[in-house]
């Protein structure tokens, strides 16, 4: 049991170490992204539990908040682990050490879930914990005993994120231990997963457009599949020990049975991932030269495809940005009908907003110095200036953006009826964000590089540059919105846009100079002891 | 080729990893820089190849100096860590490839080199695989490979005998006296003094960050060998 619980802490301090900030800031622990995903859950949970709260209340249901914030809290543990729970549970560099020493399969696959777990338990705990708060402030029933059951309550309700992860991560790894392109089965099985996460979001925006306000309907609604959901509100509201026993046994029995059988296969899985076919038949052929500029870009974009880690952690927003484009020609009709209903207020604004937020989950620099980890050495020796290899890098962030945020705003212009010159203003605003974004997450990364991981998904998925460069750029879309929202009627549309793109040019420009300011002199100290 | 003047390295912390090292390394010559471990040799050797940054002395190659002009600096130069890590999401002739675009080498030159040193090496019929399925000894070959094809003035390694078969380690000696017949320099870490004994034509030999020898390896070594004289130098200040 020692042994075990030495290997839960060894594995939750390697996820800790995956966030730590960098050479530079070590006294700044791992825990500071912790308290970050932290904020983020109590900011959600905040918002969301004021917003339900009083109908809720009015209607004589407030018990329904913490069904609804359970699910929440399910969700968003599912949306970060998701992904993750392959290369921090099968992918880890370390399995030669570990299944040389004598541990069984299960133990290990146990302690590295459980890094997992706790990891989740975190966002759990504050996306439920405010909606308590909340709760009791609308005069919910359950009293004292209201917070210390929802925290009993949360540690069960972790264990389903951790579990749908779980799940996720087996058959990704299952499969492409098996597939002799690895890389390319990854993909394909990413790119299935996100398909059906999106049918699946998708799925519950109409189960929850046609709950109405009717409280048995919603309680129907959740019936089956949303039982632990109602369990937590029978133990948490009316302080029943059944449903907190149901709870337990409901989410801790799948789990440990998925674990067990899970870890069956585990070394034939870890073995799998790590033999790769080989072969030795190649013959020399006739060799052109392409330039440094060339080789590097190419590198890039191999690593990107040729990680899927890296490539759906970074592709989400390619592909809702055209498809929020189809989907606007597909509902043209009802946008005109709404545009009729809405007639003065400028609706382009808020497409720039919308269209930079899938841009600015496009964080593919924020992650890309982090990834040259133990190849650093191969650049730093290269007859390479550290700008030109921002230059590149940065760079390949835009090739990849430029398609889908062309098409894109053609089809929102087209959706939207956009006027021309609002259409081209569109464009250059989500140009001069893609532009800021580049640079931006490169500056990060720099800043907090994280070049001992134990594998590309807690870099991609788990390090604070990862992160704060998706989450940074909130802001400037958080002030567009505002200058939208008090200035719609005084400022047309055109007005609007060109002070979003005086805004955003000024960004880039920060963002470059930045760069290429303190960049070289950081790149310079990346590796040292 | 190599002049290191005055070179010293503190790391954050404060420890000194090197201090006030000087030597140079001439044209056509193979250097042999020995020392226990920790003594400052992968320190020297990643600051000489421009890998790490450093605040005090100066170190040219072929004239240029590493911080100042870094790049015509590593342009001439070919380093290889002691395990070198390569893109393993590349193969390795697209490494191979990667590496000759750096360095900028035309095609067709960059074609006889590769076949020259990979039919040496015996891994042509490999180069269409991912690094990620080569073992440790053909990872080495492979980088081996990349730092040969770039005929580099300084050839820098760090223990580069580790990981190499003995038909593979003797192939490199001769390489390495191909370059140097043609004008270069070879600048090497080892633990292994037999090696560095037959090989370098001079040694230095390093403790604690302070050079305590260096010469023409024939008169270091004298009647002696120079394990005897390594371990003699060694046990000074230890009793």
């Amino acid at each position: 049991m020692a042994n075990f619980f030495a290997l839960v802490k060894l594995n939750f301090l390697a996820a800790l170490s995956s966030m730590r900030m960098g050479s530079k800031k070590r006294s700044v622990s791992g825990m500071g992204t912790l308290v970050l995903l932290a904020g983020v859950s109590l900011y959600i949970s905040g918002v969301y539990s004021s917003l339900f709260a009083e109908p809720l209340a009015q209607a004589g249901a407030l018990s329904l908040l913490l069904v609804f914030m359970s699910l929440g809290a399910v969700l968003i543990g599912f949306l970060f682990s998701l992904f993750a729970a392959q290369g921090m549970v099968f992918g880890t560099r370390d399995n030669d050490l570990m299944l040389s020493l004598p541990i069984s399969p299960f133990s290990l696959m146990l302690s590295r879930t459980l890094a997992l777990y706790l990891e989740n338990l975190v966002s759990t705990v504050f996306v439920l914990l405010p909606a308590g708060v909340i709760y009791l402030w609308y005069g919910g029933d359950g009293g004292i005993l209201v917070l210390p059951i929802l925290l009993v309550c949360t540690l069960f309700l972790t264990l389903i994120p951790t579990l749908l992860s779980l799940v996720v991560g087996f058959l990704l790894a299952l499969f492409s231990s098996r597939a002799t392109h690895k890389a390319l089965m990854g993909n394909l099985m990413n790119l299935v997963f996100l398909v059906l996460l999106l049918l699946g979001s998708f799925r519950l925006n109409s189960i929850a457009a046609g709950l109405g306000a009717a409280a048995g309907g919603i309680r129907a609604a959740f019936q089956g599949w949303g039982l632990p959901f109602l369990l937590v509100e029978g133990a948490v509201c009316r302080g029943s020990l059944l449903d907190l026993l149901a709870l337990c046994v409901l989410c801790l029995l799948p789990f440990l049975a998925v674990v067990w059988l899970f870890a069956r296969r585990y070394k034939a899985i870890v073995t799998g991932l790590t033999a790769r076919s080989a072969r030795s038949d190649y013959k020399l052929g006739r060799l052109s030269s392409a330039g440094q500029r060339r080789a590097l870009l190419n590198k890039e974009a191999r690593r990107w495809f040729g990680t899927p880690a890296y490539l759906f952690n970074t592709c989400v927003g390619l592909i809702l940005l055209p498809g929020a484009g189809v989907a606007s020609l597909i509902y043209r009709s009802s946008i005109q009908e709404f545009l009729i209903l809405a007639e003065g207020i400028p609706l382009a604004p808020l497409l720039v907003v919308g269209a930079c937020f899938c841009l600015s989950t496009v964080a593919i620099t924020g992650s890309s110095i982090s990834l040259e980890g133990k190849y650093l050495w191969l650049l730093k020796s290269a007859p390479v200036s550290p700008t030109q290899l921002f230059g590149i890098k940065a760079a390949f962030q835009l090739l990849v953006c430029l398609p889908s945020l062309l098409i894109g705003t053609v089809l929102l212009s087209i959706g939207f009826f956009l006027s021309l010159p609002e259409a081209i203003l569109l464009l250059v605003n989500n140009f001069l964000f893609a532009l800021t974004c580049a640079p931006f997450g490169l500056w990060l990364n720099l800043h907090f590089p994280k070049l001992d991981a134990v594998n590309d998904t807690v870099v991609v998925k788990r390090s604070l540059s990862a992160m704060l460069s998706s989450l940074l750029p909130m802001p400037l879309l958080v002030v567009f919105f505002l200058l939208w929202f008090f200035f719609m009627i005084q400022l047309s549309s055109l007005v609007l846009l060109a002070i979003y793109a005086v805004i955003l040019a000024v960004a880039a420009a920060l963002s470059c100079l930045a760069l290429l300011r303190q960049g070289p002199e950081l790149f310079r100290r990346l590796g040292e002891k | 080729m190599l002049n290191i003047e005055h070179f010293s390295k503190t790391y954050p912390g404060g420890k000194r990893a090197v201090d006030d090292l000087s030597l140079h390394v001439a044209p056509g010559e193979i250097f042999g820089f020995i020392g226990h471990n920790g003594a400052g040799k992968t320190t020297t050797l990643r600051a000489v190849s421009g890998v790490m940054d450093f605040s005090q002395g100066t170190i040219t190659i072929d004239g240029h100096d590493v911080r100042t002009d870094a790049l015509a600096a590593k342009k001439v130069t070919a380093f290889l860590p002691d395990n070198p890590d390569l893109y393993e999401f590349l193969t390795g002739i697209q490494f191979l490839n990667f590496i000759a675009d750096l360095y900028e080498i035309s095609g067709d030159t960059r074609q006889n080199l590769i076949a020259k040193y990979a039919g040496a090496f015996q891994l042509t019929g490999n180069l269409g695989s991912s690094i990620g399925s080569y073992s440790h000894g053909m990872k080495q070959k492979l980088a081996l490979i990349s730092a040969l094809i770039r005929q580099p003035k300084l050839l820098i390694l760090d223990e580069p005998f580790v990981g190499l078969d003995p038909s593979a380690a003797h192939l490199l000696k001769q390489f390495w006296a191909e370059l140097c017949a043609a004008g270069s320099a070879v600048f090497f870490s080892t633990h292994v003094l037999e090696v560095a004994e037959k090989l370098c034509h001079r040694v230095a030999i390093i403790k604690q960050g302070k050079l305590i020898r260096m010469g023409v390896t024939a008169e270091l070594v004298g009647d002696s060998t120079l394990e005897d004289v390594f371990l003699e130098l060694e046990g000074e200040g230890h009793g």
